[in-house]
């Protein structure tokens, strides 16, 4: 026991030891007394990480962080001004990369973090990047060919299927693990209890309005085996969602919200439709992993203790894990470029990062979810979300400059798929979409090697998925 | 000394300031104003103009070129501008028709007496105190297909609910009644302050000559009543053109642009897509058509009517 006693003491001590020289290179006060200027987007994650982490970073470091935090779209507006305007006040933007990441990287409107990240006066020596970093996440932050290290991705949030254990346990439903099974899934859970004709459950609820829907609707198009764009023989961007396989899956999404969702997720936005299915009205809802927390929250939510995620089953193209990570980034018209990398540094450590980890953020951080004080949510979020930040790809929006337009002309695509369902009518709506967006990608992206998504790292998915059957597996895996 | 000292006003520059102010005082007096009219008026409007004939993006071409008149023409050839601006005239004719009608008819009402009138009227006004953003927020409730309070008595009434913001052939419709809802207050505030302003000599002639309330409405009131309905069709048909919160908070240009109108394509160009240029020029054919209808709205109120 003793002997045991001096081990874990020696190995504290060590520990400590190792985690005080590596810090030691980094005066964290070096910049005190700066004010740094941040533009965020609303997300629970603010509240449950980022203003925390803000307090505690001013009281080690004496730098004060003003955040500014506006709903996404608000935010990008702002800080597109911003940009534009060569704004010295903006240091520190929160962004999606793949939505404007390409458009402000091609602008060289953000800093190249690569000096900063090899400077052992700014950069912890145990920050370990990129080597600590999930697969997926990686994979995300570089969408152009030849682009600058310009920012950090953070935040592996993932849109995933989120599942009620107890009706599926209740009526007898297998756990889908393909698009039929999760068809007749969503039929066997549209539930008329009274008879009225009404469901009072509905099977599945996702986004179904216009350009929101690209975000939910990205795995099915890419498990069908659609996407967005393609490249010809030539090497020329085109958009694909006309092909046969593109098509197939509007007509499939299109369905499922059509019979198997409440008329209203046709206008609602995210928040609407995660109340919705708080309050116990649906049997599945495709979102964000990070509404988990509201469904699982006793105090907000009727299914509390009910529900968990899982990837939206395989389909005839493979599995692909929608992954539209969050990165955070420098103004390259900051004035306080140094004291901003050092709160990005900062609010990325390990240590830090595994707070937010254990409040419900998912992060991309391999040691944040391995750490023996991380405790899933419940295991099946903890093993699909870990499974998407490894292996998902950018596909939430049609990758491309042009990404406004692009998910417009998506979203009149699903309109027709979701309102009509007919295959003539998806058909001829897509071929419209699709000659537009190919137009677009040629005015807009000329000479530009906008990376998109390579069909290969399709392939090491599906395999991926194969070796860890999540959903496969059935509800016991799933913690019940 | 006093006396030196007055004198050194007198014949210092002081005076020679005060003599010039008092030489030059329309001009001085108005420099203020045409300081604050350049500012917020004329170099915006001069920006625009200037914009309007470039092919500028907000961040991916910055530094753009001059296209002259390119963007008004191509602004034609957009077949989601052409919709939004019959959208425009489509909500803006029935949204102020039906304020009119009703704001008209409770003018009449509360220019008459009854008991608890002050009471109903300031119940009646109290829209027109509430913002945008709220307002829309509370008929998006009201809206909602399976839960709104709207279909719930549809279908107490046994009658099908009715996909108010949901399907395209619904929604402009479902904005209309909320823009009537917000503003027939304003329109039965201008009207109502026109019928207390009238004289009652034409209205007790008719009366002795026998005329019904129609015709005394139709040949007296209305032709008396020219001036403030011309204020009022003015002043709601600029701001009926102009709506935009409602729009953006209620259904956001949607279902399938079913509710586009130009302020929102305007929008969606500028600060979506990012086509400064373009959207500028929108915006200058956008003014070109407010200054239509006020032109119309003012010949009308010029026009010597017969009645």
């Amino acid at each position: 026991m003793g002997r045991k006693l001096n081990s874990l003491v020696l190995a504290t001590t060590v520990a400590v030891g190792m985690t005080g020289t590596a810090s030691a290179d980094v005066n964290w006060r070096q910049f005190e007394g700066s004010t740094l200027n941040a533009a965020y987007f609303t997300a629970n994650y603010i509240d449950a990480w980022w203003r925390p982490m803000a307090k505690q970073f001013q009281k080690e470091t004496g730098i004060k962080v003003k955040m500014q935090v506006l709903q996404a779209g608000q935010i990008r507006k702002k800080q597109d001004i911003m940009l534009a305007g060569k704004d010295s006040t903006l240091d520190v933007l929160m962004l999606q990369m793949d939505n404007r990441g390409g458009k402000l990287t091609a602008a060289g409107h953000l800093e190249d973090l690569a000096p900063y990240l090899s400077d052992a006066s700014l950069t912890p020596a145990d920050y370990d990047y990129p080597g600590d970093w999930l697969g997926g996440c990686i994979n995300t932050e570089r969408v152009i060919k030849g682009q600058s290290h310009n920012n950090i991705v953070w935040s592996a949030q993932a849109q995933l299927l989120h599942i009620r254990k107890d009706l599926f346990k209740k009526y007898n439903v297998k756990v889908p693990t393909n698009m039929a099974e999760l068809e007749a899934a969503a039929k066997k859970l549209t539930i008329d209890e009274n008879g009225d004709g009404k469901p009072e459950i509905y099977g599945f609820l996702s986004r179904g309005w216009g350009r929101l829907t690209t975000a939910s609707f990205a795995s099915y198009l890419f498990n069908h085996g659609g996407s967005w764009f393609k490249t010809t023989a030539d090497g020329t961007k085109v958009s694909n969602v006309n092909s046969k396989e593109s098509v197939d899956a509007f007509e499939f999404y299109g369905r499922l919200i059509r019979e198997y969702a409440p008329k209203s997720a046709l206008s609602n936005k995210p928040p609407q439709n995660a109340a919705l299915y708080a309050a116990g009205k649906a049997a599945m809802h495709q979102e964000l992993n990070f509404w988990h927390g509201l469904s699982d929250n006793p105090k907000k939510s009727r299914i509390a203790g009910k529900s968990t995620v899982i990837l939206v089953p395989e389909g005839p193209g493979g599995s692909f894990p929608n992954l539209p990570t969050t990165s955070i980034a420098i103004s390259k018209y900051s004035e306080k470029k140094k004291a901003a990398w050092l709160y990005i540094a900062w609010m990325t450590q390990k240590h830090i990062m595994l707070k937010g980890q254990n409040a419900a953020v998912p992060m991309c951080r391999r040691s944040a979810w391995s750490d023996p004080s991380y405790k899933a949510p419940t295991p099946g979020w903890g093993s699909s979300a870990k499974h998407a930040a490894d292996y998902g790809i950018a596909i939430a929006k049609p990758q491309a400059i042009a990404i406004g337009q692009m998910r417009d002309a998506a979203g009149e695509v699903m309109n027709i798929a979701i309102r009509n369902g007919d295959r003539a009518a998806i058909q001829a709506a897509a071929d419209k979409a699709a000659k537009f967006m190919t137009a677009l990608v040629a005015k807009t992206e000329t000479g530009m090697d906008f990376r998109g998504v390579m069909p290969s790292l399709g392939k090491r998915m599906k395999a991926g998925i194969q070796q860890e059957p999540i959903a496969a597996d059935g509800l016991d895996k799933l913690g019940q | 000394m006093a006396t030196t000292k007055s004198l050194k006003v007198e014949h210092g520059v002081g005076r020679r300031l005060i003599d010039w102010v008092d030489r030059h005082m329309t001009v001085v007096f108005n420099i203020p104003t045409v300081v604050f009219l350049f500012g917020l008026v004329a170099f915006p409007v001069a920006l625009v103009l200037l914009t309007s004939m470039t092919d500028w993006q907000l961040i991916l071409n910055p530094d753009p070129d001059f296209v002259g008149f390119k963007n008004y023409i191509t602004a034609w050839q957009d077949p989601r501008w052409i919709n939004a601006v019959g959208h425009t005239f489509y909500y803006a004719i029935l949204s102020v028709g039906g304020q009119f009608v009703l704001g008209m008819a409770t003018a009449l009402l509360f220019n008459r007496s009854f008991a608890g009138k002050a009471f109903y009227r300031s119940v009646w006004m109290m829209p027109m105190l509430s913002m945008s953003v709220a307002i829309s927020l509370v008929w998006i409730l009201f809206y909602d297909y399976a839960y709104g309070i709207l279909n719930l008595g549809l279908e107490g009434i046994g009658i099908e609910p009715v996909e108010w913001t949901i399907d395209p052939n619904w929604a402009m419709p479902s904005l209309i009644l909320v823009g009537i809802w917000h503003h027939t207050p304003f329109m039965t505030l201008i009207l109502l302050s026109g019928l207390q302003s009238l004289p009652q000599d034409p209205f007790e002639a008719a009366r002795i000559d026998g005329a019904s309330r129609w015709q005394i409405f139709m040949h007296v009131t209305l032709p008396l009543m020219r001036a403030h309905i011309a204020v009022a069709l003015i002043l709601r048909s600029i701001f009926g053109v102009k709506e935009f919160d409602t729009f953006l908070a209620i259904t956001d240009a949607g279902p399938m642009w079913a509710t586009e109108t130009m302020n929102l394509n305007i929008y969606f160009n500028a600060f979506e897509y990012q086509y400064m240029g373009e959207a500028a020029a929108k915006g200058v054919w956008f003014f070109f058509f407010i200054l239509a209808i006020q032109l119309v709205l003012l010949q009308l109120r010029k026009r010597k009517w017969s009645y």
